[in-house]
């Protein structure tokens, strides 16, 4: 998918006499990425698949269809089912202590689909918003798709850098540029796996109130920790000043739910329903997925999902010293799905990508959570789709790989 | 997780940074060309009430009776007690293969058109395809035609991504095509083209009747002569109930310059939100790469392409169209029956919508003001049009979703509130 990434789409005429009637954007965005064919696809981000509760859904949809079927089966309005809007509220207040209203929760067909939602809520083409380096390319082909100016941020082993945020908006400033919204993962990064320590929450959310920047905080991992809760999320910190929190069932439930949710103060979600033109997402999936939580098995479920994850998570970590030490640095994720490596010289990440290929091992290289240059000699490694066993077998054929790659070189 | 750290004083900072801001500021351009509202509507005035349990004849949804609850739960049974877990992870943002196959059938059979599943993508819904379509060709400030009436969801739609919309009239045949014609040339001597013609051909909404051959390839013709697509939104095309289905424009035209919007909600359920675009697999490819929500729901198509199994859809429809046709002609025949002085329309050969001319210039948001104090709700004309401005004054009924038993009273009521109105005006 790195490949895919550096590759701009031209569109090829076929003889279509409407292939000038495409949008200015459309050959601009770079192509979406995909899951890979090989024996150990450690390339996509996604769920366990033992762990799928298809009996429970079923059990849900049972339910909803023999109890409220009428309800189920007809539009349910743009913002979403109110009595799922009222679980999620109050789930978010009790985990950020503060008080939040249905009407400050709107449902979305995921999160990458909420991002959108607020993406076009906010940004003009030319707007100018910042990401960190490196980060969810989902998020920048959003960005790009508004044809907006991307800004980047470093990065370091903690998270984005509050000083160089700082900076990053002074010089802006001095541009007469001012930068509309700031997008982070600050909990279990994508790709970096980092999770924000406060105080750097703190200093974020200070500059970004002093510049009148709003904060998209995606908590797309939120719920999956192996060594205890995190820091308060951002939108806690600030009581929901100036925060867009995008949340998501995708990774404790199911991905194919297709069911988030974006929390913000009711203004900001009465704006985000007006600028939906899909007519909703399904009342039926909502419904469904509300049973499931209801049903005292949603908790119990997330407890088995971290366990089984920090088993897989411990399981790559201690392969990776056993066989990839020498060649690579490391910090190690308190939760979520990724491990970003640091490779050492002369190792670069498309060369190992491209060897690992061929040793049956997929990984994503760096380059492609970057908007532009960057992450040359980054890897990321997706532990939560596979068992111990098979992370430990792709780790060593990985760490084998680069022995031979550094050798040969 | 607690919140003990949070430093007051940083609260305190924050709500006075704020106050000197307005989120105004930061909304963009499209937010601010956008009315209030969701495709949904269709203008019921909300300081009236109905003294007594109205009768609705208002919104395009399916008898809630017909809703195939058992034979969903089935489907569902069968689409998650498989061995893999592939309903229930990420499918991809052109939706589950078998499920597009399966309509490639389907439009291959009723349709004569070589389809395959390259020439379909799944959406949330219809209104999510034209969202899709509408950020694939549109940048803001180009332009795009629709008919006057129309489906006044897919015109906020087109607002949201800044288009420029133009307006051709319908006649009993549809789209009046001459008309059409004389706008492209006009913009093309103007330097200017429109990118889309949007068009329900099939069983309008709201004006319930199918465009007439001759008009399809007169219409068909135009818009390859000025090079503009045609986006046939074909919600209720299945729902015909003469003899034969309407020849659609993708047939007659084989897919050239057509791209067609269908959907599941008019035939099954509106709750299920998932439609399709057919297109050019070109166009189909163009439409990915412009999604960014990662697909809908994999479950939901598992489920679908289980309850298209065994002709259990082409059953369901047949009922449907039974069942639909039975309610339109209790209510066309009520209205002559009790509505004959006030307002005529066009019998529609399809769909879910009557669409009724006012007689002696009757108001039609006084009707449906005085509907609702009668206990009938319905929708007004004025709501269809581009501008918002329904010159001849007409009324929209929906009969697919009122109880069969209710029809008769309902068209009473509406008479009653005509016969109101009309005394008031004569004063």
């Amino acid at each position: 998918m790195d490949e895919e990434k550096k590759q701009p789409f031209s569109l090829e005429s076929d003889g279509n006499s409407f292939d000038q009637l495409f949008a200015s954007i459309v050959n601009k965005l770079p192509i979406n990425t995909s899951l890979s064919p090989l024996r150990y696809d450690l390339n996509a981000g996604v769920p366990d698949r033992e762990s799928l509760p298809a009996t429970a859904l079923l059990t849900a949809t049972e339910h909803v269809l023999s109890h409220d079927a009428g309800g189920a089966l007809t539009y349910g309005g743009q913002q979403g089912y109110l009595p799922l809007r009222e679980w999620i509220a109050a789930r978010t207040s009790r985990l950020s202590n503060i008080k939040i209203d249905a009407d400050q929760v709107t449902l979305t067909s995921g999160s990458a689909h909420g991002l959108q939602n607020v993406a076009l809520t906010f940004l003009d083409p030319n707007d100018t918003v910042i990401l960190g380096a490196p980060t969810y390319p989902g998020a920048i082909r959003t960005f790009q798709a508004r044809e907006t100016n991307i800004v980047t941020v470093p990065q370091d082993a903690e998270g984005l850098l509050p000083e160089k945020l700082l900076a990053t908006i002074r010089d802006l400033k001095e541009k007469a540029i001012t930068p509309k919204l700031l997008y982070l993962i600050p909990t279990y990064d994508n790709p970096t796996g980092t999770t924000l320590p406060l105080e750097r929450r703190e200093a974020i959310i200070k500059i970004a109130h002093d510049n009148n920047i709003l904060i998209v905080e995606d908590e797309a991992y939120a719920g999956l920790d192996f060594d205890g809760p995190p820091p308060p999320s951002f939108y806690s910190i600030a009581e929901g000043k100036g925060i867009i929190q995008l949340g998501t069932f995708s990774k404790t439930i199911a991905s194919g739910l297709r069911v988030g949710w974006i929390t913000s103060s009711q203004a900001i979600v009465k704006t985000l329903v007006h600028m939906r033109f899909d007519n909703g997402a399904s009342p039926f999936l909502h419904r469904i997925v509300l049973h499931f939580l209801e049903s005292g098995e949603y908790i119990p479920h997330v407890t088995r999902l971290q366990s089984i994850y920090r088993e897989r998570r411990d399981a790559t970590e201690l392969s990776l010293r056993k066989h990839a030490n020498p060649y690579i640095d490391f910090t190690k994720p308190n939760g979520g799905f990724f491990f970003w490596l640091s490779l050492k010289d002369p190792l670069t990440a498309d060369q190992l990508r491209s060897a690992a290929m061929k040793s049956n091992v997929a990984v994503t290289s760096g380059t492609t959570y970057f908007f532009g240059s960057g992450g040359e000699n980054k890897i990321r490694l997706v532990f939560s789709a596979l068992p111990p066993t098979d992370l430990e077998n792709a780790v060593q054929i990985l760490g084998n790989v680069m022995k031979t790659l550094v050798n040969n070189t | 997780m607690t919140i003990d750290s949070n430093p007051q004083s940083l609260i305190d900072e924050l709500q006075q940074l704020w106050s000197n801001h307005s989120l105004n500021e930061l909304a963009s351009d499209a937010v601010k060309h956008l009315t209030s509202g969701s495709a949904t509507d269709w203008g019921i005035p909300a300081d009236v009430e109905s003294p007594i349990e109205p009768i609705t004849l208002g919104g395009g949804i399916p008898d809630a009776g017909t809703l195939p609850k058992v034979e969903l739960l089935d489907a569902m049974r069968r689409a998650l007690n498989v061995s893999d877990d592939e309903p229930l992870r990420y499918g991809g943002g052109i939706g589950y293969e078998p499920l597009r196959e399966e309509l490639a059938k389907r439009y291959t059979r009723d349709r004569h058109i070589n389809a395959t599943s390259d020439h379909f993508l799944l959406t949330n819904g219809s209104a999510d395809a034209i969202d899709l379509i509408s950020g694939t060709f549109l940048s803001p400030g180009d332009i795009v035609i629709s008919e006057a009436p129309t489906f006044s969801g897919t015109l906020r739609t087109f607002r949201g991504h800044q288009a420029e919309i133009l307006s051709v009239g319908i006649d009993r045949e549809g789209m009046i095509v001459d008309e059409l014609e004389k706008l492209l040339s006009q913009l093309s001597d103007d330097g200017r083209r429109a990118k889309l013609i949007y068009v329900i051909s099939n069983c309008h909404n709201p004006a319930g009747i199918s465009m007439s051959h001759s008009r399809r390839e007169s219409l068909l013709r135009v818009a390859a002569k000025y090079g503009c697509l045609i986006v046939d939104d074909d919600a209720y095309g299945e729902l015909y109930y003469t003899s034969e289905p309407p020849i659609t424009l993708s047939e007659l035209s084989q897919g050239q310059g057509v791209i067609t919007v269908g959907t599941f909600s008019k035939i099954i359920a509106t709750g299920l939100r998932v439609g399709w675009v057919f297109a050019d697999p070109s166009v189909i490819e163009q439409i990915v790469r412009v999604r960014f929500d990662m697909g809908n729901s994999p479950m939901l198509h598992h489920m679908l392409w289980q309850f298209m199994q065994d002709e259990r859809l082409d059953k369901h429809i047949i009922n449907m169209r039974n069942l639909y046709s039975e309610k339109l002609e209790l209510l066309a025949s009520a209205l002559h029956e009790y509505c004959e002085p006030y307002m005529s329309f066009q019998k529609p050969s399809g769909g879910f919508f009557l669409w009724a001319q006012l007689h002696d210039d009757l108001d039609a948001l006084a009707v449906q003001r005085e509907g609702i104090k009668q206990g009938v709700i319905f929708a007004n004309g004025h709501g269809f049009f581009p501008d918002h401005q329904d010159l001849s004054q007409h009324l929209r009924f929906a009969f697919s979703w009122v109880p069969l038993e209710d029809i008769e009273e309902g068209a009473r009521r509406l008479a009653r509130a005509c016969a109101i109105v009309s005394e008031n005006k004569n004063k």
